[in-house]
């Protein structure tokens, strides 16, 4: 008989993310554009916007107010993202 | 004729006379509608080098075949003359009903001569213009007026566009306006109507605009319903232009502090003055979540309702739905422009402009260019009466702004416009941020690098609303991902197909501009807006703009045929500065931009390069078809667009 083998347990973060503009209505309305995440450890800032819902870039973001030019930066539990979209004119 | 009632109505406000003109259809394809035609009646009618608020400005409003149709986007009046501002052309679109109504009224377009000695308001009520004494009106408010006259002619549906009380003072940035919260705001056309004593012009009609394909004209306007949620134009339309300041905040691309940086110092203050705030808050309705529908307002026959409706107050002053709410522009040039994140203050600053009829964009930068100026000691309180017109100051801002309005102790000098307020004190010429006299408006071209040359290059003055934005260009937004449709769709029919980057201006960005400057110079001329039917705005797009302009007219209509009507304007617009005595060295960038890097944000450092804005201006005049030593238009360019005859009159 085979020893029963635990899996791993998987470690989770905690992320929270604001998306401005129209992208907040990716949420629902209730949210005004904000959310927490649990995200596995080691994702990414890419991986947080896809887990919205988002593609993963062409947006302009930034980590605990320090704005971040590629969105392949490990993100670390408690970060605060925020989302921008480039704006054409108006 | 399709599309056209087939009639355009000359005013002659010297001695009082109308007559009606009918010019055959061949005239009509070959000036469209729009700026287009305006410039024509300007180039024919007005002298060369007159003064802009001399009687002999010719002022032009006019329509093209699409306008009055049952779709999205097309009711749009572009009106025409001589600059007070610039001293070139003036040119401005505004929307609302006013546009489709003229057009039921009976009339393409209203020619407007001379100058009358006393007030006077026009009508034309289902086909009869009328001229009408207007001493009661003149003094009034702009919402005042439009219940004074709906009141006089016993019909609340009429449509009027007006010139508020800067307009009579000849306010340099006057504007003028319809449903008191639409402006043709750019360019100081309402001084130009001012000076002419034409308060205001009544439409109202009910003639049928009768479109060469019907079904067609139906089936398009089904498929924008249908288009409207995936194409994001909702969004859009839920929080307005409005919905881009937290955009151009992440981008280091929102204009604060007199555009000595790309952001406000911190994000709260930029959120205080977003789209998202001005939603949640201030729109008519926000307190029970009815936004949507009490918040929002649109124009004819469109389905994007984009304008702002709000109802709240500014330290108790009522914030009145009839003003409207602000754009992204207004809330940047008194907001981030001011250094200000109250959006109930900015609110109400825009409320004061439509109410007397100034342009938000122009008037705003005036007041931050007064605030630079004061707090490096160029003006002090002695110049301004005693407001400490410092960066941030609310109070300050809408006092001197009522001052302005009402041209009264320092606001006189700043009703005529930075540049000219400059001038007469002789000093602040360091802080300016004008081209050819008239104000930036809020994109920045440190982020936007095409926008720089088109900033420089427009005949008009620096406009955001004459190409499309660096960022549809961008590698990654031209493609687009699932989630996020590309720009290629629209922007590859016009024969971009090399994207760049933002901050990138080569030879591919440069015809990126110019092809881009095409189409909105064709949608300005077709009467469509460019939110709707522009390359970057995507509800329609340059193909469905072709495909509308033929179900209107039942002309054979491509994408090429739209990009050489937006080319013809283009050309007859340079031509015509050319005329009045504008050169190359008039196409340049405020010497702040080309010698102060920006401070903070994701712009930090970024300065304009003269060297690389001289480069692209070659490129483009190479473009173009334009003379490299004085950039305008050669014969063979003027005759390539059918403009031969304008090449003779200017003796080429």
């Amino acid at each position: 008989m085979r020893a029963w083998q635990a899996k791993p347990l998987q470690k989770l973060m905690q992320i929270t993310i604001r998306l401005y503009g129209s992208l907040r209505d990716i949420l629902p309305s209730e949210n005004k554009g904000q959310t927490r995440l649990d995200l596995p450890a080691g994702s990414t800032v890419g991986d947080a916007l896809k887990k919205v819902g988002l593609p993963d870039d062409g947006y302009y973001t930034a980590v605990n107010g320090e704005n971040i030019d590629q969105n392949s930066r490990p993100l670390e539990d408690g970060d605060y993202v925020l989302v921008f979209a480039p704006a054409a004119g108006g | 004729m399709f599309g056209y009632t087939g009639k355009i109505l000359h005013v002659n406000l010297t001695d009082h006379t109308l007559e009606i003109e009918e010019p055959p259809e061949s005239f009509y394809r070959d000036y469209i509608g729009g700026s287009l035609m305006g410039l024509y009646y300007l180039w024919k009618h007005s002298p060369a080098e007159i003064d802009a608020l001399d009687s002999r400005n010719t002022l032009t409003f006019a329509l093209a075949g699409p306008v009055g149709l049952p779709v999205s986007g097309q009711s749009r009046c572009t009106a025409t003359c001589k600059s007070p501002t610039t001293g070139g052309v003036a040119d401005s679109q505004a929307g609302g009903f006013w546009p489709a109504e003229l057009k039921f009224a009976g009339f393409d377009a209203i020619v407007i001569h001379g100058a009358s000695d006393t007030p006077v308001y026009l009508s034309i009520i289902d086909g009869e213009p009328k001229l009408h004494d207007a001493a009661h009106l003149w003094g009034k408010t702009t919402l005042d007026v439009d219940e004074t006259l709906k009141e006089e002619l016993n019909d609340k549906k009429i449509e009027i566009a007006q010139i508020g009380i800067s307009g009579e003072k000849l306010a340099n940035f006057a504007a003028v306006m319809n449903m008191s919260n639409r402006a043709w705001g750019r360019t100081g056309i309402g001084a130009v109507m001012g000076s002419k004593k034409l308060k205001a012009i009544v439409v109202r009609g009910s003639q049928k605009v009768e479109a060469a394909d019907k079904k067609a004209v139906l089936a398009l306007s089904k498929q924008g319903a249908k288009d409207l949620e995936p194409s994001g134009m909702a969004r859009f339309g839920k929080y307005g232009t409005a919905g881009s300041v937290m955009g151009q905040q992440g981008g280091g691309g929102l204009p604060s502090y007199n555009w000595s940086s790309g952001v406000m110092e911190t994000l709260e203050e930029a959120e205080a003055i977003s789209g998202e705030r001005l939603y949640d808050e201030i729109l008519a309705g926000a307190a029970e979540e009815k936004q949507d529908r009490k918040g929002r307002d649109t124009c004819y026959a469109c389905i994007v309702r984009c304008k702002r409706v709000v109802e709240n107050e500014w330290r108790e002053n009522p914030l009145i739905p009839e003003y409207g709410g602000p754009e992204y522009e207004t809330i940047a040039t008194f907001g981030s422009y001011c250094g200000v994140s109250d959006l109930h203050a900015v609110t109400y600053a825009n409320q004061l402009c439509n109410e007397y009829g100034v342009d938000t964009i122009s008037c705003g930068a005036t007041i931050s260019w007064a605030m630079e100026c004061y707090e490096n000691g160029v003006i002090t309180k002695e110049d301004t009466g005693g407001i400490e017109l410092n960066f941030g100051n609310a109070e300050a801002m809408i006092e001197m702004l009522k001052l302005t309005l009402n041209r009264e102790g320092f606001g006189d000098v700043l009703a005529e416009g930075s540049a000219k307020a400059a001038d007469r004190l002789g000093k602040g010429h360091e802080y300016l941020l004008t081209v050819k006299g008239q104000e930036l408006p809020a994109h920045m071209p440190h982020v936007k690098r095409s926008l720089g040359l088109i900033y420089a290059t427009n005949p008009f003055g620096a406009d955001h609303q004459s190409s499309d934005h660096d960022p549809v260009y961008h590698p990654k937004l031209y493609e687009g991902k699932p989630g996020r449709p590309g720009y290629k769709k629209f922007l590859e029919p016009l024969g971009l197909t090399r994207p760049q980057h933002p901050k990138v201006l080569n030879e591919e960005k440069v015809e990126f501009a110019l092809k881009t400057q095409y189409t909105f110079s064709a949608a300005d001329t077709i009467s469509v807006c460019q939110f709707v039917y522009g390359s970057s705005w995507q509800l329609y797009g340059p193909q469905d703009m072709a495909n509308l302009m033929e179900m209107a007219t039942g002309w054979d209509m491509s994408v090429d045929d739209i990009q050489e009507i937006g080319r013809k304007r283009l050309n007859l617009m340079r031509a015509y500065n050319a005329r009045e005595g504008l050169t190359r060295d008039d196409d340049t960038l405020p010497r702040k931009l080309l010698t102060k890097a920006l401070k903070g944000g994701r712009s930090d450092g970024i300065m304009i390069e003269e060297e690389e804005l001289e480069n692209a201006k070659n490129s483009y005049f190479e473009q173009a078809g334009w003379d490299q030593v004085t950039g305008n238009p050669t014969r063979a360019t003027l005759e390539a667009v059918d403009l031969g005859w304008v090449a003779d009159d200017l003796g080429l």
